[in-house]
């Protein structure tokens, strides 16, 4: 068994599209949610969302001109250059075109739904006849591992590459398969990450099912309220994230920077049975998987400072604080901190899982907790359950060792991981 | 009949599709695959270019016998000269 360390990030995030922009962003509790005049003109209920922005400037130097030229896909766009950002960050350099493959080197990058603005551009175009026009390089980029392919031939990994997909819960699902090849010695290194892009197409099946938030058109970076009184649904959001996992051996023999150690994690679904639905989760199951992940994790309840939670700013967020109550056995002021990184980006959706778990290595890296914006009015069903004190509203430094971060989608499935701080880095390094 | 200018033009329709970005004086004699490293999917591509750029159709058979930078210049002066 190998213990997995995380070496490298990346992101590219609503109010951050480098790790140092996100960094100062999350630290400072600034929002990337903004009024987006093309819902208004669609007639959504919801017109505000966290869009991230685009900036390909890295990838020039490593990807053909032609690909770069032909590279259509927005959640591969996302996904390539969070992608780089972590290889590079890991200190690392692509593979280069003539040597053979990186067999050490595998990847697990996860999407939801396909770039639907291509495949509009798809279905336009072939209906109107014009099919040649398509070209040869789309049918790559509309499959659903096209991200993973992608990342794949920039870096030249020779490991096992392939996409998941678990509705909102692929990002933190994909860690921990990731640390899984790790652990077992499948891979030395593993590419880790998701990516979601905007389309109207994607956020209007949301704007139908009334569960993006209508209250604030008018006053876009309120509207993500995490654990509020008034949370009222969630505001959509896009991007990516991506880690570099490699065991610790892998770590210290290329005397790597280290930012922390997953040390367990879970992955499991509720059946839509019990409390479960295709869109609701199962609370028992829910609670079991963090109860797992704790227990890979060889790790006490007691000991976990920190929850990045879910928390998307609906109304399961106190049925979710009940879940990690009870799996934890913690509650009131002995509950640990929690915060939610939705209330900034709004809910990256594939991508939300990913991006919240750099925001929680950063946050144990850096040894401070980010604000959880709009919550000046908690929900008193929360206030039953936890200590007020408990719910960080104002940017905090703080000595955290053990942070937890779960993710929960539809199809009633679960994803948790355990990360720990890597303290004595060198010849005594262990866990603190 | 191979024109220097044609040879340009075809030379500025391949660079993104080169990758070495330091590579320069394309020769009529290079082969695709073996010197210029264009995969078989970016080549329909490179066809593509072509047919706009010159206004023409560039047969399926024909694009089965483009090997060479040469072969695209022939397809080039033979269809445009009709």
């Amino acid at each position: 068994m190998h213990r997995v360390v995380i070496t490298g990030l990346g992101v590219v995030a609503p109010n951050g599209n480098t790790i140092h922009k996100f960094t100062n962003a999350i630290k400072n509790g600034e929002s990337g949610i903004t009024y987006v005049p093309r819902l208004k003109e669609l007639n959504f209920g919801c017109c505000i969302g966290g869009i991230s922005e685009i900036d390909t400037s890295s990838l020039s130097s490593h990807l053909k001109e032609s690909k770069l030229m032909n590279l259509k896909n927005t959640s591969i766009t996302y996904g390539l250059t969070a992608a780089l950002e972590a290889w590079l960050d890991a200190g690392l350099q692509p593979t280069p075109e003539l040597n053979p493959a990186d067999v050490d080197t595998g990847c697990i990058f996860g999407s939801g739904f396909t770039d639907m603005e291509l495949s509009r551009f798809v279905i336009d175009t072939v209906n109107s006849g014009n099919v040649k026009m398509l070209g040869p390089r789309l049918a790559e980029q509309m499959m659903n591992s096209g991200v993973s392919a992608y990342i794949g031939g920039m870096l030249g990994l020779g490991n096992h590459v392939y996409s998941n997909s678990a509705a909102c819960s692929t990002g933190t699902e994909s860690l921990v398969m990731a640390s899984r090849s790790i652990k077992h010695g499948y891979a030395k290194r593993m590419v880790v990450g998701s990516c979601d892009s905007y389309s109207p197409y994607t956020w209007g099946m949301f704007d139908s099912m009334r569960v993006l938030c209508r209250s604030a058109n008018e006053t876009p970076i309120s509207g993500s309220r995490p654990m509020s009184k008034y949370a009222n649904g969630f505001v959509p959001g896009a991007g990516a994230a991506c880690m570099i996992l490699e065991s610790l051996e892998s770590a210290i023999k290329r005397k790597a920077h280290i930012y922390a150690e997953i040390a367990g994690g879970s992955i499991c679904c509720g059946g839509q049975r019990q409390t479960g639905t295709m869109t609701a989760p199962n609370s028992y199951r829910v609670s079991q998987c963090i109860e797992e992940a704790i227990v890979s994790a060889n790790e006490a309840p007691a000991n976990v400072d920190l929850i990045c939670g879910h928390l998307s700013s609906t109304f399961a967020d106190k049925v979710e604080i009940a879940n990690w109550s009870r799996a934890l056995n913690r509650s009131g002021s002995e509950f640990p901190f929690i915060n939610s990184l939705k209330s900034m980006t709004g809910h990256c959706l594939s991508a939300a899982g990913i991006i919240e778990s750099v925001a929680a290595v950063l946050q144990l890296h850096h040894q401070f907790i980010h604000p959880n914006l709009n919550c000046e009015e908690l929900n008193p069903e929360i206030l039953e359950l936890i200590d007020e004190s408990r719910i960080v509203r104002t940017t905090t430094q703080k000595d955290i060792s053990v942070v937890m971060k779960a993710s929960f989608g539809f199809g009633d499935v679960n994803s948790c991981i355990v990360l720990k701080k890597i303290k004595n880095y060198g010849n005594s390094l262990k866990p603190c | 009949m191979e024109t220097p200018s044609n040879l340009v033009k075809i030379a500025s329709i391949l660079k993104p599709y080169i990758e070495d970005h330091e590579f320069q004086n394309l020769k009529s004699s290079d082969h695709l695959v073996n010197d210029l490293n264009i995969d078989s999917a970016d080549l329909v591509c490179v066809v593509l270019d072509v047919e706009n750029s010159y206004g023409i159709v560039i047969e399926d058979a024909a694009i089965e016998n483009i090997k060479t930078v040469a072969d695209i210049l022939t397809i080039v002066e033979s269809t445009v000269d009709k």
